[in-house]
Protein backbone atom coordinates (compact mmCIF):
# COMPACT_ATOMS: atom_id res chain seq x y z
CA UNK A 1 0.00 0.00 0.00
CA UNK A 2 1.64 3.34 -0.80
CA UNK A 3 0.10 6.48 0.84
CA UNK A 4 1.07 9.94 -1.68
CA UNK A 5 1.66 12.88 0.17
CA UNK A 6 1.11 15.93 -1.87
CA UNK A 7 4.51 18.27 -1.63
CA UNK A 8 4.80 21.65 -1.42
CA UNK A 9 5.59 23.97 -4.32
CA UNK A 10 8.50 25.21 -1.72
CA UNK A 11 9.42 22.64 0.29
CA UNK A 12 12.67 20.65 -1.16
CA UNK A 13 13.03 17.89 1.07
CA UNK A 14 9.59 16.03 0.27
CA UNK A 15 7.79 13.50 2.68
CA UNK A 16 9.13 10.11 2.05
CA UNK A 17 6.24 8.05 0.14
CA UNK A 18 4.78 5.92 2.91
CA UNK A 19 5.46 1.86 1.99
CA UNK A 20 4.88 -1.14 3.89
CA UNK A 21 7.75 -2.36 2.65
CA UNK A 22 10.85 -2.78 4.94
CA UNK A 23 13.62 -0.15 5.06
CA UNK A 24 16.88 -0.87 2.92
CA UNK A 25 14.85 -0.25 -0.41
CA UNK A 26 15.77 2.94 -0.37
CA UNK A 27 19.73 2.08 -1.17
CA UNK A 28 18.36 0.44 -4.68
CA UNK A 29 16.72 3.14 -5.32
CA UNK A 30 19.29 5.52 -5.18
CA UNK A 31 21.52 3.90 -7.23
CA UNK A 32 18.86 3.91 -9.41
CA UNK A 33 18.22 7.81 -9.65
CA UNK A 34 22.24 8.28 -9.80
CA UNK A 35 22.30 6.59 -13.24
CA UNK A 36 18.95 8.82 -14.40
CA UNK A 37 21.07 11.38 -13.33
CA UNK A 38 23.73 10.57 -15.96
CA UNK A 39 20.89 11.48 -18.79
CA UNK A 40 21.56 15.19 -17.48
CA UNK A 41 24.87 15.46 -18.14
CA UNK A 42 24.99 19.04 -16.77
CA UNK A 43 23.21 17.93 -13.91
CA UNK A 44 26.02 16.76 -11.95
CA UNK A 45 27.98 19.66 -10.33
CA UNK A 46 31.52 19.21 -11.03
CA UNK A 47 30.80 18.26 -14.53
CA UNK A 48 29.99 21.76 -16.49
CA UNK A 49 32.67 23.12 -15.12
CA UNK A 50 35.18 20.43 -16.27
CA UNK A 51 33.66 20.34 -19.56
CA UNK A 52 34.17 23.99 -19.81
CA UNK A 53 37.92 23.30 -18.97
CA UNK A 54 38.68 20.48 -21.19
CA UNK A 55 36.62 23.05 -24.17
CA UNK A 56 39.06 25.57 -23.87
CA UNK A 57 42.00 23.60 -23.04
CA UNK A 58 41.27 21.87 -26.42
CA UNK A 59 40.70 24.80 -28.12
CA UNK A 60 44.22 26.48 -26.80
CA UNK A 61 45.59 23.25 -28.34
CA UNK A 62 43.82 22.42 -31.14
CA UNK A 63 44.24 26.66 -32.08
CA UNK A 64 46.74 27.06 -35.05
CA UNK A 65 49.20 29.56 -33.65
CA UNK A 66 48.15 32.76 -35.20
CA UNK A 67 51.11 34.69 -36.11
CA UNK A 68 50.03 36.15 -39.17
CA UNK A 69 51.51 39.56 -39.28
CA UNK A 70 48.56 41.01 -41.73
CA UNK A 71 45.87 39.66 -39.15
CA UNK A 72 47.59 40.86 -35.93
CA UNK A 73 45.99 44.30 -34.53
CA UNK A 74 48.31 47.59 -33.50
CA UNK A 75 48.31 46.25 -29.97
CA UNK A 76 51.04 44.27 -30.22
CA UNK A 77 52.13 46.48 -32.57
CA UNK A 78 52.62 49.59 -30.14
CA UNK A 79 53.87 47.06 -27.76
CA UNK A 80 57.10 46.59 -30.18
CA UNK A 81 56.71 50.39 -30.53
CA UNK A 82 56.77 51.06 -26.86
CA UNK A 83 60.09 48.29 -26.56
CA UNK A 84 61.93 49.84 -29.41
CA UNK A 85 61.26 53.27 -28.10
CA UNK A 86 63.39 52.15 -25.25
CA UNK A 87 66.36 51.65 -27.28
CA UNK A 88 66.56 55.48 -27.87
CA UNK A 89 68.06 57.29 -24.35
CA UNK A 90 65.35 59.28 -22.54
CA UNK A 91 64.25 58.59 -18.80
CA UNK A 92 60.63 59.38 -19.56
CA UNK A 93 60.46 56.62 -22.25
CA UNK A 94 62.40 54.58 -20.21
CA UNK A 95 59.44 54.57 -17.14
CA UNK A 96 57.08 54.21 -19.39
CA UNK A 97 58.14 51.23 -20.74
CA UNK A 98 59.15 49.90 -17.22
CA UNK A 99 56.24 50.17 -16.68
CA UNK A 100 54.57 48.20 -19.43
CA UNK A 101 56.60 45.68 -19.13
CA UNK A 102 55.28 45.44 -15.30
CA UNK A 103 51.94 45.74 -15.76
CA UNK A 104 51.67 43.13 -18.44
CA UNK A 105 54.16 40.55 -17.04
CA UNK A 106 54.31 40.00 -13.86
CA UNK A 107 51.19 42.82 -12.27
CA UNK A 108 49.30 40.58 -14.91
CA UNK A 109 50.61 37.20 -13.49
CA UNK A 110 49.65 38.93 -9.78
CA UNK A 111 46.47 39.64 -10.40
CA UNK A 112 45.51 36.51 -12.18
CA UNK A 113 46.34 34.68 -9.18
CA UNK A 114 45.01 36.69 -7.02
CA UNK A 115 41.13 36.80 -9.48
CA UNK A 116 41.47 32.73 -9.06
CA UNK A 117 42.46 32.35 -5.57
CA UNK A 118 39.58 34.86 -4.75
CA UNK A 119 36.64 32.73 -7.18
CA UNK A 120 38.18 29.63 -5.06
CA UNK A 121 37.46 31.53 -2.30
CA UNK A 122 33.94 32.30 -3.03
CA UNK A 123 33.50 28.60 -4.27
CA UNK A 124 34.47 27.28 -0.83
CA UNK A 125 31.79 30.43 0.55
CA UNK A 126 29.47 28.71 -1.44
CA UNK A 127 29.99 25.27 -0.47
CA UNK A 128 29.37 26.16 3.15
CA UNK A 129 26.17 27.85 2.52
CA UNK A 130 24.60 24.95 0.25
CA UNK A 131 24.04 21.28 1.22
CA UNK A 132 23.59 18.77 -0.76
CA UNK A 133 20.10 17.62 -2.03
CA UNK A 134 19.70 13.74 -1.87
CA UNK A 135 16.27 14.00 -2.35
CA UNK A 136 15.09 14.41 -5.86
CA UNK A 137 15.49 18.04 -6.92
CA UNK A 138 12.88 20.65 -7.35
CA UNK A 139 9.80 19.91 -9.21
CA UNK A 140 6.53 21.12 -9.54
CA UNK A 141 3.38 19.34 -7.60
CA UNK A 142 0.17 18.60 -9.70
CA UNK A 143 -1.30 21.28 -6.58
CA UNK A 144 0.83 24.50 -7.78
CA UNK A 145 0.21 23.80 -11.52
CA UNK A 146 -3.75 23.53 -10.72
CA UNK A 147 -3.79 26.60 -8.77
CA UNK A 148 -2.27 28.53 -11.46
CA UNK A 149 0.62 30.20 -10.16
CA UNK A 150 2.77 31.45 -12.33
CA UNK A 151 5.61 28.52 -13.78
CA UNK A 152 9.25 29.79 -13.99
CA UNK A 153 9.71 30.30 -17.19
CA UNK A 154 6.54 33.18 -17.20
CA UNK A 155 7.98 34.69 -14.19
CA UNK A 156 11.45 34.66 -15.65
CA UNK A 157 9.55 35.85 -19.35
CA UNK A 158 8.04 38.73 -17.27
CA UNK A 159 10.93 39.71 -15.46
CA UNK A 160 13.01 39.88 -18.89
CA UNK A 161 10.67 40.23 -20.86
CA UNK A 162 11.95 43.79 -22.78
CA UNK A 163 13.09 42.47 -25.53
CA UNK A 164 15.98 45.43 -25.56
CA UNK A 165 17.35 44.92 -22.28
CA UNK A 166 17.84 41.54 -22.88
CA UNK A 167 19.74 41.31 -26.32
CA UNK A 168 21.74 44.44 -24.16
CA UNK A 169 22.21 42.36 -21.48
CA UNK A 170 23.37 39.09 -23.44
CA UNK A 171 25.58 40.67 -26.07
CA UNK A 172 27.27 42.86 -23.66
CA UNK A 173 28.16 39.93 -21.22
CA UNK A 174 28.91 37.64 -24.91
CA UNK A 175 31.06 39.70 -26.17
CA UNK A 176 32.87 40.94 -23.03
CA UNK A 177 34.59 37.44 -22.52
CA UNK A 178 34.59 36.59 -26.24
CA UNK A 179 36.33 39.85 -27.70
CA UNK A 180 39.60 39.82 -25.00
CA UNK A 181 39.56 35.87 -25.38
CA UNK A 182 39.80 36.11 -29.28
CA UNK A 183 41.78 39.35 -30.05
CA UNK A 184 44.28 38.54 -32.57
CA UNK A 185 46.64 40.73 -30.63
CA UNK A 186 45.74 38.89 -27.62
CA UNK A 187 46.43 35.42 -28.85
CA UNK A 188 49.55 36.29 -30.55
CA UNK A 189 50.99 37.90 -26.97
CA UNK A 190 49.64 34.40 -25.37
CA UNK A 191 51.84 32.52 -28.41
CA UNK A 192 54.91 34.55 -27.99
CA UNK A 193 55.02 34.08 -24.56
CA UNK A 194 53.48 30.65 -23.79
CA UNK A 195 53.10 29.17 -26.91
CA UNK A 196 49.58 28.61 -26.82
CA UNK A 197 46.50 30.62 -27.96
CA UNK A 198 43.07 30.55 -28.58
CA UNK A 199 41.33 30.76 -32.21
CA UNK A 200 41.13 34.32 -33.12
CA UNK A 201 38.63 36.71 -34.72
CA UNK A 202 39.45 38.86 -37.64
CA UNK A 203 40.82 42.18 -36.11
CA UNK A 204 37.80 44.67 -38.35
CA UNK A 205 34.93 41.94 -36.56
CA UNK A 206 36.71 42.50 -33.17
CA UNK A 207 36.89 46.27 -33.35
CA UNK A 208 33.25 46.55 -34.38
CA UNK A 209 32.22 43.94 -31.51
CA UNK A 210 34.46 46.74 -29.01
CA UNK A 211 32.24 49.31 -30.50
CA UNK A 212 29.56 47.17 -29.91
CA UNK A 213 30.71 46.52 -26.07
CA UNK A 214 30.96 50.23 -25.29
CA UNK A 215 27.70 51.35 -27.12
CA UNK A 216 26.27 48.88 -24.77
CA UNK A 217 28.09 50.06 -21.51
CA UNK A 218 26.77 53.83 -22.63
CA UNK A 219 23.74 52.30 -22.77
CA UNK A 220 23.90 50.25 -19.50
CA UNK A 221 25.10 53.76 -18.59
CA UNK A 222 22.03 56.10 -19.37
CA UNK A 223 19.84 53.40 -17.83
CA UNK A 224 21.08 53.90 -14.40
CA UNK A 225 21.16 57.30 -14.55
CA UNK A 226 17.90 57.66 -16.66
CA UNK A 227 15.62 54.88 -15.18
CA UNK A 228 14.47 55.37 -11.77
CA UNK A 229 14.12 51.62 -10.06
CA UNK A 230 17.61 51.29 -11.20
CA UNK A 231 18.33 55.16 -10.41
CA UNK A 232 17.18 54.30 -6.36
CA UNK A 233 19.88 51.23 -6.51
CA UNK A 234 22.98 53.26 -8.00
CA UNK A 235 25.46 54.50 -5.80
CA UNK A 236 29.25 56.09 -7.03
CA UNK A 237 30.15 52.28 -6.67
CA UNK A 238 28.03 50.93 -9.27
CA UNK A 239 29.09 53.59 -11.82
CA UNK A 240 33.07 53.05 -10.72
CA UNK A 241 32.80 49.47 -11.29
CA UNK A 242 30.81 50.06 -14.91
CA UNK A 243 33.96 52.43 -15.93
CA UNK A 244 36.03 49.97 -14.91
CA UNK A 245 35.03 47.51 -17.20
CA UNK A 246 34.15 49.85 -20.05
CA UNK A 247 38.37 51.18 -19.39
CA UNK A 248 40.50 48.54 -21.14
CA UNK A 249 37.42 48.56 -23.94
CA UNK A 250 38.00 52.00 -24.23
CA UNK A 251 41.46 52.36 -24.44
CA UNK A 252 42.01 49.34 -26.49
CA UNK A 253 39.77 50.91 -29.26
CA UNK A 254 41.75 54.22 -28.84
CA UNK A 255 44.92 52.53 -29.63
CA UNK A 256 43.69 50.55 -32.10
CA UNK A 257 42.59 53.67 -33.83
CA UNK A 258 45.40 55.81 -33.39
CA UNK A 259 43.97 58.26 -31.24
CA UNK A 260 46.74 58.93 -29.66
CA UNK A 261 50.73 57.79 -29.91
CA UNK A 262 51.25 58.11 -26.33
CA UNK A 263 52.83 55.38 -24.87
CA UNK A 264 50.77 55.94 -21.53
CA UNK A 265 47.66 54.46 -23.57
CA UNK A 266 49.14 51.32 -23.46
CA UNK A 267 50.09 51.37 -19.54
CA UNK A 268 46.13 52.46 -19.41
CA UNK A 269 44.86 49.52 -21.01
CA UNK A 270 46.64 46.75 -19.57
CA UNK A 271 46.43 48.18 -15.80
CA UNK A 272 42.84 49.21 -16.18
CA UNK A 273 42.50 45.28 -17.12
CA UNK A 274 44.66 43.88 -14.59
CA UNK A 275 42.48 46.07 -12.37
CA UNK A 276 39.61 44.24 -13.85
CA UNK A 277 40.48 41.17 -13.07
CA UNK A 278 41.79 41.86 -10.00
CA UNK A 279 37.81 42.76 -8.83
CA UNK A 280 35.94 40.40 -10.09
CA UNK A 281 35.88 38.24 -7.18
CA UNK A 282 35.51 41.28 -4.71
CA UNK A 283 33.62 43.68 -5.88
CA UNK A 284 29.86 43.52 -7.58
CA UNK A 285 31.47 41.74 -10.53
CA UNK A 286 31.14 38.79 -8.06
CA UNK A 287 27.92 38.01 -9.76
CA UNK A 288 29.97 36.12 -12.36
CA UNK A 289 31.19 33.40 -10.48
CA UNK A 290 27.96 34.05 -8.41
CA UNK A 291 25.74 33.00 -11.01
CA UNK A 292 27.49 29.82 -12.19
CA UNK A 293 27.27 28.47 -8.65
CA UNK A 294 23.61 29.55 -7.91
CA UNK A 295 22.17 29.07 -11.27
CA UNK A 296 23.87 25.49 -12.32
CA UNK A 297 24.27 23.63 -8.40
CA UNK A 298 21.28 25.00 -6.78
CA UNK A 299 18.00 23.23 -7.46
CA UNK A 300 15.29 25.45 -7.67
CA UNK A 301 12.23 26.39 -9.76
CA UNK A 302 14.31 28.97 -11.87
CA UNK A 303 17.60 26.96 -11.67
CA UNK A 304 19.56 26.95 -15.60
CA UNK A 305 20.03 23.43 -14.79
CA UNK A 306 18.84 20.60 -12.17
CA UNK A 307 20.92 21.39 -9.53
CA UNK A 308 21.86 19.12 -6.51
CA UNK A 309 22.39 21.44 -3.91
CA UNK A 310 19.49 23.60 -1.48
CA UNK A 311 20.75 26.75 0.48
CA UNK A 312 20.93 26.21 3.68
CA UNK A 313 24.24 24.96 4.78
CA UNK A 314 26.46 25.08 8.30
CA UNK A 315 27.60 28.83 7.42
CA UNK B 1 11.79 50.33 24.87
CA UNK B 2 9.72 48.32 27.32
CA UNK B 3 11.39 45.13 28.93
CA UNK B 4 8.35 42.87 27.88
CA UNK B 5 8.21 44.28 24.29
CA UNK B 6 11.72 42.77 24.06
CA UNK B 7 11.13 39.50 24.43
CA UNK B 8 13.75 39.71 27.20
CA UNK B 9 11.09 37.99 29.79
CA UNK B 10 8.86 38.51 32.66
CA UNK B 11 11.16 40.10 35.23
CA UNK B 12 11.31 43.47 35.22
CA UNK B 13 14.61 44.98 33.49
CA UNK B 14 16.26 48.28 33.28
CA UNK B 15 16.58 49.64 29.90
CA UNK B 16 20.40 49.52 28.69
CA UNK B 17 20.67 45.62 30.42
CA UNK B 18 17.77 45.20 27.89
CA UNK B 19 18.89 47.16 25.26
CA UNK B 20 22.14 44.96 25.24
CA UNK B 21 20.37 41.70 25.54
CA UNK B 22 18.28 43.02 22.15
CA UNK B 23 22.12 44.19 20.95
CA UNK B 24 23.78 40.91 21.44
CA UNK B 25 20.72 38.81 20.23
CA UNK B 26 20.56 40.86 16.92
CA UNK B 27 24.27 40.47 16.89
CA UNK B 28 23.86 36.60 16.75
CA UNK B 29 21.25 36.59 13.79
CA UNK B 30 23.64 38.69 12.06
CA UNK B 31 26.38 36.07 13.23
CA UNK B 32 24.77 33.36 11.92
CA UNK B 33 23.71 34.37 8.42
CA UNK B 34 26.99 36.75 7.83
CA UNK B 35 28.14 34.87 4.61
CA UNK B 36 24.86 34.70 3.26
CA UNK B 37 24.26 38.39 3.60
CA UNK B 38 28.12 39.16 2.57
CA UNK B 39 28.03 37.18 -0.66
CA UNK B 40 24.28 37.71 -1.80
CA UNK B 41 24.73 41.42 -0.98
CA UNK B 42 28.15 41.46 -3.31
CA UNK B 43 26.98 39.53 -5.60
CA UNK B 44 24.22 41.61 -6.00
CA UNK B 45 24.63 44.08 -9.42
CA UNK B 46 22.05 46.65 -8.97
CA UNK B 47 20.86 45.93 -12.63
CA UNK B 48 16.65 46.17 -11.00
CA UNK B 49 15.75 43.43 -13.07
CA UNK B 50 14.07 41.62 -10.47
CA UNK B 51 11.59 44.55 -10.01
CA UNK B 52 9.09 42.72 -12.50
CA UNK B 53 8.59 39.59 -11.16
CA UNK B 54 7.67 41.31 -7.89
CA UNK B 55 3.55 42.05 -7.76
CA UNK B 56 3.99 44.72 -5.28
CA UNK B 57 5.93 46.66 -7.42
CA UNK B 58 4.26 45.91 -10.78
CA UNK B 59 0.89 47.05 -8.63
CA UNK B 60 2.14 49.71 -6.75
CA UNK B 61 2.23 52.26 -10.17
CA UNK B 62 5.57 50.45 -10.52
CA UNK B 63 6.91 52.35 -7.21
CA UNK B 64 10.67 52.01 -7.12
CA UNK B 65 10.52 51.72 -3.44
CA UNK B 66 8.95 48.20 -3.80
CA UNK B 67 11.45 46.65 -6.21
CA UNK B 68 13.25 43.63 -4.07
CA UNK B 69 16.59 44.64 -4.82
CA UNK B 70 15.68 47.95 -2.91
CA UNK B 71 14.17 46.56 0.07
CA UNK B 72 16.65 43.95 0.88
CA UNK B 73 19.44 46.47 0.33
CA UNK B 74 17.34 48.95 2.20
CA UNK B 75 16.80 46.26 5.11
CA UNK B 76 19.53 43.91 6.01
CA UNK B 77 22.21 45.77 3.80
CA UNK B 78 21.81 48.72 6.15
CA UNK B 79 21.17 47.02 9.60
CA UNK B 80 24.67 44.84 8.19
CA UNK B 81 26.65 47.91 7.43
CA UNK B 82 25.48 49.28 10.71
CA UNK B 83 25.87 45.80 12.85
CA UNK B 84 21.78 46.57 14.20
CA UNK B 85 23.25 49.85 15.50
CA UNK B 86 19.71 51.82 13.91
CA UNK B 87 18.17 54.55 15.56
CA UNK B 88 14.67 53.84 16.17
CA UNK B 89 13.70 55.93 12.86
CA UNK B 90 16.04 53.78 10.82
CA UNK B 91 14.20 50.92 11.92
CA UNK B 92 10.68 51.68 11.44
CA UNK B 93 11.82 52.37 7.93
CA UNK B 94 13.44 49.19 8.05
CA UNK B 95 10.25 47.25 9.17
CA UNK B 96 7.71 48.38 7.27
CA UNK B 97 9.92 47.62 4.31
CA UNK B 98 10.47 44.21 5.89
CA UNK B 99 6.67 43.68 6.65
CA UNK B 100 4.56 46.03 4.91
CA UNK B 101 6.40 45.85 1.45
CA UNK B 102 7.43 42.38 0.80
CA UNK B 103 4.51 39.62 1.18
CA UNK B 104 7.48 36.99 1.00
CA UNK B 105 6.12 35.12 -1.60
CA UNK B 106 9.35 34.01 -3.45
CA UNK B 107 8.00 34.71 -6.60
CA UNK B 108 10.67 37.41 -7.13
CA UNK B 109 13.43 36.64 -9.99
CA UNK B 110 16.72 37.43 -9.67
CA UNK B 111 18.94 36.95 -13.05
CA UNK B 112 22.13 36.65 -10.91
CA UNK B 113 20.48 33.63 -8.51
CA UNK B 114 20.65 35.72 -4.87
CA UNK B 115 17.72 34.46 -2.63
CA UNK B 116 16.12 37.64 -1.91
CA UNK B 117 13.46 35.83 -0.15
CA UNK B 118 15.92 35.10 2.35
CA UNK B 119 17.46 38.31 2.82
CA UNK B 120 13.91 40.00 4.09
CA UNK B 121 13.76 36.88 6.26
CA UNK B 122 16.82 37.76 8.07
CA UNK B 123 15.47 41.26 8.34
CA UNK B 124 12.29 39.85 9.84
CA UNK B 125 14.38 37.86 12.48
CA UNK B 126 16.35 40.88 13.22
CA UNK B 127 13.00 43.40 13.75
CA UNK B 128 11.52 40.43 15.62
CA UNK B 129 14.95 40.40 17.96
CA UNK B 130 14.43 43.96 17.82
CA UNK B 131 10.51 43.59 18.98
CA UNK B 132 9.11 45.29 15.97
CA UNK B 133 6.46 42.95 14.56
CA UNK B 134 3.07 43.35 13.36
CA UNK B 135 0.29 42.24 16.14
Amino acid sequence: MILQIRRSPYNTRAPRACTLEPYPVRKKEARVSALERREHWLAKPRLPGLVFLFLLLGMACAGAPQTDATTSASRAASADATSSATKSPGPHRAITSVLYDAAQGPALRLCLLAAGLGILYRAWQFRRLTRALHRQPFARSAASRAARVPSAREVRRAATSHPVMKTASFSFHLFLFLVPLLLPAHNLILHRSLHVSLPSIPSPIADWLTMVVVALGAFFLARRILVPRVRVLSTAYDYAVLLLVLGPFVTGLMAYHHVSSSPWLMIAHVASADLLLLAVPFTKLGHMPFLIFSRFFVSGEYAWRQGRRAWGGSA
Amino acid sequence: MEAGQTGVGRQRVNGSTASAIVMHRIGRVLQRNRQMITLSLQACAHCALCAESCFKYVHSGRDPRFSPSYKAINTIGKIFRKKGRLSESEYQAVSSLAWESCALCMRCYCPVGISIPSLIACARSVCRERGIFPR
